[in-house]
């Protein structure tokens, strides 16, 4: 992958995601972040940190991005959540505006 | 011609009783020239090529042809129109209009005319009696005489309308009278029929004896106020019946007033023309009823018309009873004292169109593209409205299908999923801490809908110090278990209180016992829809402990009475906003009415469903409390008039929402004063509302602007006005419901919702000529098709939250 095409997300404990633009764009505020006109650190480093998601969530958001990439192109799948996730992730995934 | 002289027409004097031998002995009717005629001439007559011909050969032969066709033409008429005055009425109603139609050559015209003016004496006598009921048999006075040649034709003309009443009962799609109201063959018969018009007017002024302008004027209005009526009324026969007869009552009355007026032939015929260009097409009926009014007139003398006009008076009232048309509308008309409130009436939409103001320039904007679509072709016309019965070209290319058929669906959102999964194992989550309010509700309200809604996620909720508590379904909790929970909440922080559903746990004693004791000082918001055991006390007690509470839903709370209102009014007057008091049928408008006034600040209310509810409480209500007035519910309040809807637009500035659903009773006038007098509205909400076409797309045109969301449910005049409307205005609507819209075709909804662009969900329930050819044409990807077969209903419909208070901030 080059190095324009992917995005960093860092969660609560320091963990860096590098993931494809096109699935951090599923995240509404993702995109705002990093198309949003002005000198934002996120827009000119292409990267996003999360102080309140936790690293855990954060990486099953990650495979939540990419599933939904696969199944917006006719790959129609389950995604899994375990079951104890489901909360913090509903959190987080509210203020994703995913 | 000759044929026509076949009659046996020695019954050719006029004014005399004389029964002419009836030829068919099989009707004992009064013998009239027509029916004779049809036993010498073959009944084959079609419907409007005959009229035509005979007309034609009429206006070379003078009356004579003329007198053959519409006889036979006449007879089934005939029959009819000695049996009720109606169809008499019919006659002279339709005559005009077949007249006009099947007469393309003004030499009929002017032989009809010229007739007419020979004919000054008892050929009135003639043609009034024939339109009298029963009792009168003087159809004889019909004359067939060659001498009378004029006299007859145009008094044909009157069985030739009738019979194209008939042929109308037939569906027949020619006459105009009709196709005002159905347009089977909309546009250029009429066009031709307005052109015919005006020179037909013109004679007619020639040879009337000081009909003024009034007259016309004044049927016009009456007809016009009736058109309403027809446009609606299925049963058109009657319709028109009752229109004529209406007509001739007021005209009757009219007759005094209109003196001496000379008949300003230019300034009638402008007025006429006028109104053609300005009214919708349903004005070509108008038109025809002053022609067949004018006509009459005529022929009359003036000393018979006097005894005629009691006569028919007589005979409208007697007849009305009988025409018992349903609809709400039609009452008004059918009342005794109708004339007066009639005129006001018809009055206050001439004043509505003429009176300068947004609504009626949009009015005329609706008209002049109905003109213009009038003189396009044919074949434009039908490309685009095969069916209905009036339309407005509309174009709407649908996009072509991609090549790539993969149809991209939308992944579920994450909190979707996370949501489900929670939904399932409620039990499993031990705490909702931490999580905000907006996902709190959202799974509440998927608890509820799902009915998995429990007391362990009651106290879940109820846990902690929680600002908002919302339950829209409490019918799986029982009273144990709500004393229970809250007893232990903490309550002072509480905000927004909804526990909708709550009869089951929520008599007056346990609110007595729990609610009583907490204290609430932070409540703003209350909502016990439903409680269908709280009481006026409960009320009282309620309140008195929620001090501070600005929205109070009551619905559906049965047991309170007025009492409890004034008791609410009298302690939260100064601050309460919203109140929804729909479906309390303990309620009495009028009493309660003082108790609502004392509410300075009232912004929201609901008094939907509520009988009692009428123009004199809106009226007195507006006035005084319309100033601060943001939304009114007023659904399913069967007493309201377009007088509510006139206070409301007159002292309601700020209106925002309005709820006019299950209204009967209010016309296109109603639109036209929102249209001028609230121009902020953005929630509208119709519901099986008689309005037009033209009225609704006058009102976009006027008001689109702010509309966010509008209903137009039922509404089922709606077409393709109201799609160029919405197309071109409606550019913030989020949600459009046009269920039950028969009228709607693909391409208008296409062309909606590709306009639309804000547009996110539109209902489509029992549209089900809205097919493939929509739902793959349309290139707008955010909108949401709900109602067609296969969608998902619950799913789609996600409540917004709401703010504590719809239109102000809390503090």
């Amino acid at each position: 992958m080059k190095k324009e095409d992917t995005v960093k997300l860092i969660s609560a404990e320091g963990f860096e995601f590098v993931i494809d633009k096109n699935a951090a764009m599923v995240s509404q505020t993702i995109r705002n972040m990093l198309t949003s006109p002005g000198d934002f650190a996120e827009t000119e480093r292409q990267e996003v940190r999360f102080p309140e998601i936790s690293t855990t969530i954060l990486e099953k958001i990650c495979q939540y991005f990419y599933w939904s990439l696969q199944y917006a192109s006719g790959k129609e799948t389950e995604f899994h959540i375990e079951p104890e996730l489901t909360l913090e992730l509903m959190m987080a995934a509210n203020y994703l505006h995913t | 011609m000759p044929v026509l002289r076949s009659r046996k027409v020695d019954s050719v004097t006029q004014n005399e009783q004389s029964h002419k031998p009836l030829i068919n002995g099989d009707q004992i009717e009064p013998p009239t020239p027509a029916k004779e005629v049809e036993s010498t001439t073959k009944p084959s007559h079609e419907r409007t090529p005959s009229p035509y011909n005979l007309v034609h050969s009429s206006d070379k032969t003078g009356s004579v042809g003329s007198i053959d066709s519409e006889s036979v033409s006449n007879i089934p008429l005939r029959r009819s129109a000695r049996l009720s005055s109606k169809s008499s009425s019919y006659n002279v109603v339709e005559n005009v209009g077949s007249r006009r139609k099947r007469k393309n050559v003004n030499s009929s015209v002017q032989v009809s005319a010229s007739g007419i003016e020979k004919e000054s004496g008892g050929s009135k006598d003639d043609v009034i009696d024939v339109r009298d009921s029963n009792g009168y048999d003087r159809e004889d006075t019909l004359n067939v005489q060659k001498v009378k040649n004029q006299r007859l034709l145009s008094h044909d003309i009157c069985f030739l309308s009738s019979e194209s009443v008939q042929e109308c009962d037939l569906g027949n799609k020619t006459l105009s009278l009709r196709s005002g109201k159905k347009l089977l063959k909309p546009e250029i018969e009429n066009v031709a029929i307005e052109q015919e018009l005006s020179p037909y007017q013109k004679d007619e002024k020639e040879t009337e004896e000081g009909n003024s302008d009034t007259v016309v004027h004044e049927a016009t209005q009456v007809t016009e106020s009736l058109t309403f009526e027809a446009e609606e009324g299925s049963s058109g026969t009657k319709n028109d019946g009752e229109k004529t007869r209406k007509r001739f009552s007021t005209e009757d009355k009219q007759k005094g007033v209109m003196v001496d007026d000379d008949s300003k032939e230019p300034g009638l015929e402008k007025k006429i023309n006028i109104s053609d260009a300005e009214e919708l097409k349903i004005e070509d009926v108008n038109d025809t009823i002053e022609n067949v009014t004018l006509q009459q007139e005529a022929i009359k003398k003036a000393e018979t018309s006097t005894r005629n006009k009691e006569r028919f008076k007589s005979v409208a009232r007697e007849n009305a009873s009988k025409f018992a048309y349903f609809s709400p509308q039609e009452e008004v008309p059918l009342e005794d004292e109708e004339e007066e409130v009639e005129l006001p009436q018809t009055k206050s939409y001439h004043d509505m169109e003429d009176w300068p103001g947004p609504f009626s320039t949009a009015m005329k904007i609706i008209k002049d593209r109905e003109a213009n679509s009038k003189t396009n072709t044919s074949q434009q016309n039908s490309l685009t409205s095969n069916k209905l019965p009036l339309t407005v070209p509309l174009i709407w290319v649908p996009k072509v299908k991609q090549n790539h058929q993969i149809m991209k669906r939308t992944p579920p959102s994450l909190q979707e999923l996370c949501m489900s999964i929670m939904a399932e194992n409620v039990d499993a989550i031990s705490s909702l801490e931490s999580v905000p309010d907006v996902l709190r509700h959202r799974l509440t309200q998927q608890l509820c809908d799902t009915r998995k809604m429990n007391h362990h996620f009651l106290n879940l909720l109820a846990s902690g110090s929680p600002s908002e508590i919302r339950i829209r379904d409490c019918s799986w909790l029982t009273e144990e278990n709500f004393t229970k929970t809250i007893e232990n909440t903490d309550t002072s922080k509480l905000t927004v209180l909804q526990l909708d559903q709550c009869g089951r746990c929520l008599p007056d004693y346990v609110l007595f016992s729990t609610l009583s004791h907490k204290p609430m000082c932070e409540l703003t918001n209350i909502s016990l829809r439903g409680a269908c055991r709280l009481s006026d006390s409960g009320l009282n007690t309620l309140v008195t402990c929620a001090p501070g509470l600005r929205s109070i839903n009551l619905g559906c709370c049965s047991l309170l009475t007025s009492d409890g209102i004034i008791n609410l009014s009298d302690k939260l007057g100064p601050i309460l906003k919203e109140l929804y008091i729909d479906e309390c049928f303990g309620l009495d408008a009028m009493k309660i009415l003082p108790a609502l006034i004392k509410l300075q600040h009232l912004e929201v209310l609901s008094v939907s469903r509520n009988e009692s509810v009428n123009d004199l409480f809106i009226r007195q209500l507006v006035n005084i409390r319309g100033k601060n007035m943001k939304e009114l519910i007023l659904a399913d309040c069967p007493k309201l008039t377009d007088k509510s809807v006139k206070a409301i637009a007159e002292s309601c500035p700020e209106l925002c929402s309005i709820d006019l659903s299950n209204l009967r009773k209010l016309t296109d006038t109603s639109l036209g004063y929102l249209a001028n007098g609230c121009r902020e509205i953005q929630t509208m909400k119709f519901c099986r509302n008689s309005f037009s076409d033209e009225a609704i797309a006058a009102y976009l045109e006027a008001c689109g602007k702010p509309l966010k969301e509008l209903s137009l449910n039922h509404v089922n005049k709606v077409g393709n006005h109201t799609a160029l409307s919405l197309a071109k205005h409606a550019k913030k609507l989020e949600s459009l419901d046009l269920s039950w819209c028969r009228n709607m075709t693909n391409e208008a909804v296409g062309l909606i919702v590709d306009s639309c662009l804000s547009l996110e969900t539109l209902k489509l329930f029992g549209c089900t000529q809205i097919n493939d050819v929509f739902l793959d044409g349309h290139s707008n990807e955010m909108v949401k098709v709900i109602g067609l077969k296969g969608s998902q209903i619950l799913k789609n419909i996600e409540l917004p939250y709401l703010l504590p208070l719809r239109y102000s901030s809390a503090t």
